[in-house]
């Protein structure tokens, strides 16, 4: 019963529609604008592979089943699947038919993603955006900031009126809650594989591991940055030990939400930085950070904020009655 | 909190789907932790994360990439850059990596490649794979020299 009334309340406490609706237009926008700027690449490049390249992964062979496992799926197909899902995406990301448009989405991009990945090559900034999708697609995500909820008030008429700010309910915080406790367990996955793979060892950071991966990616993917700054072997090890730390602790966010000040910019700087020198882009989780902004919290506190006027020089201000 | 059926319902629901996520996310590292690598993608998207994890030294030879080239009958030699085979790098080095394994599939593909791929290749009997020529040092990258490392007869 204790438990019960704990996982409730971790899970199912009063939450705010905005943090989630915002959460949905992040999640939603930034799936869109990689489908447009990198899928549909991916998608022709695929299917220039030779066919035995193709090995369908089990989520794949759940989706294809019907239609046989050993051949792709015909271009026609999944590019009609891909426009699809581009339908959905926007109408999602409007609020329009939100659920329906959102489970049809999250699906159509786990089909996606999956195929793509069938043909033995996989990355891995997309996987946490496919969850955190699946997760908003069956939360509320449509009550306020979509098309839906100026639908619902104009047919039906208001009932009452509340503050956006302060709109919310049970069901709306366990989608950001999700998000938020998918990222401690990626962190500590990466943490880990740094040590299991070397022996249970900190060997990986001894400051050459970096630098072997600044000049591994230069030449892979011509980064002059990651070439330059393979030189700086003292400033390369005291990273990967700042790298560590930040994995190793990330879950403290989580029972303790006034950490994200730290853990926020400093997730920031350590993607935008894999982003800038090492060539290795996550906008994915860049984008999926904000789930540990309070935004209507943050909102209200800076409509409410009081600030101090000053008078101007040689005059007092009159006293306010 | 609302008890109707309907609620209770969808709670259940949202329960499922999240303690399913997150303890099949969890799980996953204890198979990180024992160095299984057996996982790869294929629970996507439930993945493991073991991105730039193994650890490199001073002196070692940075095999970011391969070198391919052609031994003609005459003995001469072409080299047959990447881009000619029209794979992306990390495909190139997954295949090239494969074929070294002695996996004959991607062996298979290797050669299927250069045969579909490189201007006369009917000509080439012998497909030479050659290590990277750089070395990490402590001040950065240093040129070294490339050997051949696996000879694959193209009949």
């Amino acid at each position: 019963m204790k438990l019960n009334s704990l996982w409730n309340r971790f899970w199912f406490a009063p939450a705010s529609y905005l943090d989630l609706a915002v959460l949905r237009i992040i999640a939603v926008g930034t799936q869109l604008f990689y489908m447009v700027n990198e899928q549909f690449s991916d998608l022709e490049y695929v299917y220039g592979l030779p066919h035995n390249v193709y090995k369908p992964l089990p989520l794949l062979r759940l989706f294809v089943w019907p239609q046989g496992l050993a051949d792709p799926p015909s271009s026609h197909v999944v590019f009609a699947i891909y426009a699809l899902c581009l339908i959905c995406g926007f109408a999602g990301l409007l609020g329009l038919f939100t659920n329906a448009s959102l489970v049809l989405f999250a699906l159509g991009c786990l089909f996606l993603q999956t195929f793509v990945f069938s043909f033995q090559q996989y990355h891995h900034p997309e996987a946490i955006l496919l969850l955190a999708l699946l997760a908003v697609s069956l939360g509320p995500s449509g009550r306020v900031l979509s098309l839906d909820s100026l639908w619902r008030q104009r047919r039906h008429g208001a009932v009452e009126w509340v503050g956006l700010l302060s709109y919310g309910s049970n069901y709306a915080g366990w989608p950001v809650r999700f998000v938020q406790c998918l990222f401690p367990l990626i962190y500590l996955s990466a943490a880990v594989a740094k040590v299991a793979y070397n022996h249970y060892s900190l060997d990986w950071a001894n400051g050459f591991t970096l630098q072997y991966y600044l000049i591994q990616d230069h030449i892979r993917k011509d980064v002059p940055l990651a070439w330059w700054a393979s030189q700086f072997h003292v400033l390369i090890l005291l990273s990967q030990y700042l790298v560590l730390l930040y994995q190793c602790t990330y879950w403290a966010v989580v029972p303790w939400p006034r950490l994200r000040w730290i853990y926020l910019p400093l997730g920031l700087a350590f993607h935008l930085g894999n982003y800038l020198v090492l060539d290795a882009p996550f906008p994915q989780w860049i984008a999926l950070l904000c789930v540990y902004i309070p935004w209507a919290t943050a909102l209200a506190r800076l409509a409410n904020a009081q600030i101090a006027v000053a008078a101007p020089p040689g005059r007092t201000m009159p006293e306010s009655k | 909190m609302d008890n109707s059926s309907a609620h209770i319902c969808y709670r259940i629901g949202v329960s499922v789907f999240v303690a399913a996520v997150l303890g099949a996310q969890a799980a996953t590292l204890l198979v990180t932790a024992q160095h299984g690598s057996f996982l790869r993608s294929k629970m996507f998207p439930i993945l493991e994360y073991p991105m730039y994890a193994p650890a490199h030294y001073e002196g070692e030879r940075v095999t970011a990439s391969w070198l391919l080239e052609g031994a003609l009958a005459d003995g001469k030699t072409v080299i047959i850059p990447r881009e000619q085979l029209q794979v992306d790098i990390f495909d190139f080095v997954n295949i090239v990596q494969s074929t070294l394994q002695h996996d004959r599939a991607a062996t298979g593909v290797l050669t299927g490649l250069v045969r579909e791929h490189v201007p006369g290749a009917g000509l080439i009997r012998e497909l030479r794979i050659k290590n990277y020529p750089v070395q990490l040092t402590r001040n950065g990258p240093k040129p070294m020299s490339s050997e051949i490392v696996m000879t694959i007869p193209l009949s």
